[in-house]
């Protein structure tokens, strides 16, 4: 029994000892991983070198969309360094930038994933109304990157006024969530698909989401999404995915909005990547 | 070794290996919401959460909240809210920025009304993530 014993408190010594000698290490990787010492994150809940980028970065859409005059834009923010296996542009998440003067800013309005309706196996969207600090707080990781995609003008003003009417609300013809909705089908929204629809029906000046969807099914060409087939199972069982959609593209590749699909598109004026310095 | 071992093996390898893997260009998206959220969280922290008048806005450091009478949210841009907005000018600009005279305007017609809408930039910077349509 007392071998048992000193056995037990040999590897409670050895556990304390390794775990004292990882912490630290642990800590460098992390640290090193920002770009300035985060050291005093320990007594705070801001993640300083995220809140300085999203800074920046509200820095560069404001005066960029006040020197190009603009009304409406869409924004996208970084994902993680996976995202750019499927899209170039590395843009994750995106949304409507919509001048408002009572913030004298753009608030940026963007459909999401309600984490709370994961559990039932049905995921539900809703539009949050964002201030561009926060839109770019919660973007993946510390890259200085964005991409501001600023449709015509007349598109513009045709958003903005959909906006003031409410007549955008039209297009939230279902509160189904998919990240991987077809990108002509009526079943489901995700962020991206959201926007192309606005944009078209913008262009179109009609409101009608069938009408919407055709509009796109006829000259909209969607990113191609190719998975293997291990792949698929594991995307089919994400929260945030329909399974029963995915399956109906069985081995093709899954055909849904992303940024760049947006980015090769001819719906936008003027396409600005901010990596750092705007070029 | 036995070839239900392998088998067995050769699965968690292949799990392992794609895993990671496994769609986080939108998981970027979900992850990011998740972010987004606990941001605005962690934002609160220097916020200082307190009712002020409408119109009026809280602020600490360069970050300010907007918030009504009785502590409610900006809400909908509505028509009604447009011209509410566009005739206040509760938050002054600075040097930094562009002034009400010089800013750029854009003119929409809603409801067949004539919107001079001049796009003015705030000094500071706005925390704000509400849903819509709550």
């Amino acid at each position: 029994m007392n071998f048992v014993k000193k056995q037990l408190l040999l590897l409670l010594v050895l556990l304390t000892s390794l775990s004292g000698l990882n912490l630290p290490l642990l800590q460098a990787a992390e640290v090193g991983a920002y770009k300035t010492p985060v050291a005093a994150t320990a007594q705070s809940a801001i993640d300083q070198p995220k809140l300085d980028n999203a800074k920046k970065l509200t820095d560069w859409l404001q005066d960029t969309l006040q020197k190009k005059q603009t009304l409406v834009a869409v924004v996208s923010r970084k994902g993680g360094d996976d995202v750019k296996k499927h899209d170039f542009t590395g843009m994750a998440h995106s949304g409507l930038a919509v001048y408002d003067p009572r913030a004298k800013t753009w608030l940026i309005y963007n459909l999401l994933n309600d984490a709370n309706s994961n559990a039932l196996g049905n995921p539900q969207s809703a539009v949050w109304q964002t201030a561009p600090l926060d839109f770019f707080y919660g973007q993946t990781g510390y890259d200085e990157n964005a991409l501001l995609l600023i449709p015509d003008t007349e598109t513009q003003k045709r958003l903005y006024e959909a906006f003031i009417t409410g007549t955008y609300k039209k297009l939230l013809f279902t509160k189904s969530y998919n990240l991987l909705s077809g990108y002509n089908t009526p079943d489901s929204l995700n962020c991206n698909k959201w926007i192309l629809m606005n944009i078209v029906a913008a262009r179109i000046d009609n409101y009608n989401p069938t009408v919407v969807l055709n509009t796109i099914t006829k000259g909209f060409e969607p990113g191609y999404l190719q998975f293997s087939a291990l792949e698929r199972i594991f995307v089919k069982k994400k929260p945030s995915v329909r399974a029963n959609e995915i399956a109906r593209f069985g081995s093709k590749p899954i055909q849904t909005v992303t940024v760049q699909s947006f980015y090769q598109s001819k719906l936008f004026a003027e396409k600005l990547y901010y990596a750092g310095s705007a070029y | 070794m036995p070839l239900f071992l392998v088998r067995l093996l050769l699965s968690l390898t292949l799990l392992v290996s794609v895993m990671p893997s496994a769609f986080a260009g939108e998981g970027g998206e979900l992850s990011a919401q998740g972010a987004s959220l606990a941001g605005s969280a962690a934002l609160s922290v220097i916020a200082v959460p307190v009712l002020v008048t409408a119109g009026a806005s809280v602020a600490v450091g360069d970050i300010v909240r907007l918030t009504g009478e009785a502590g409610e949210s900006l809400g909908d841009l509505t028509l009604s809210t447009l011209d509410a907005g566009l005739s206040g000018s509760d938050y002054s600009t600075n040097s930094r920025k562009t002034t009400y005279r010089n800013a750029p305007t854009q003119t929409v017609i809603i409801n067949n009304t004539v919107k001079e809408i001049p796009l003015v930039v705030r000094p500071n910077y706005l925390q704000l993530n509400e849903k819509i349509g709550k």
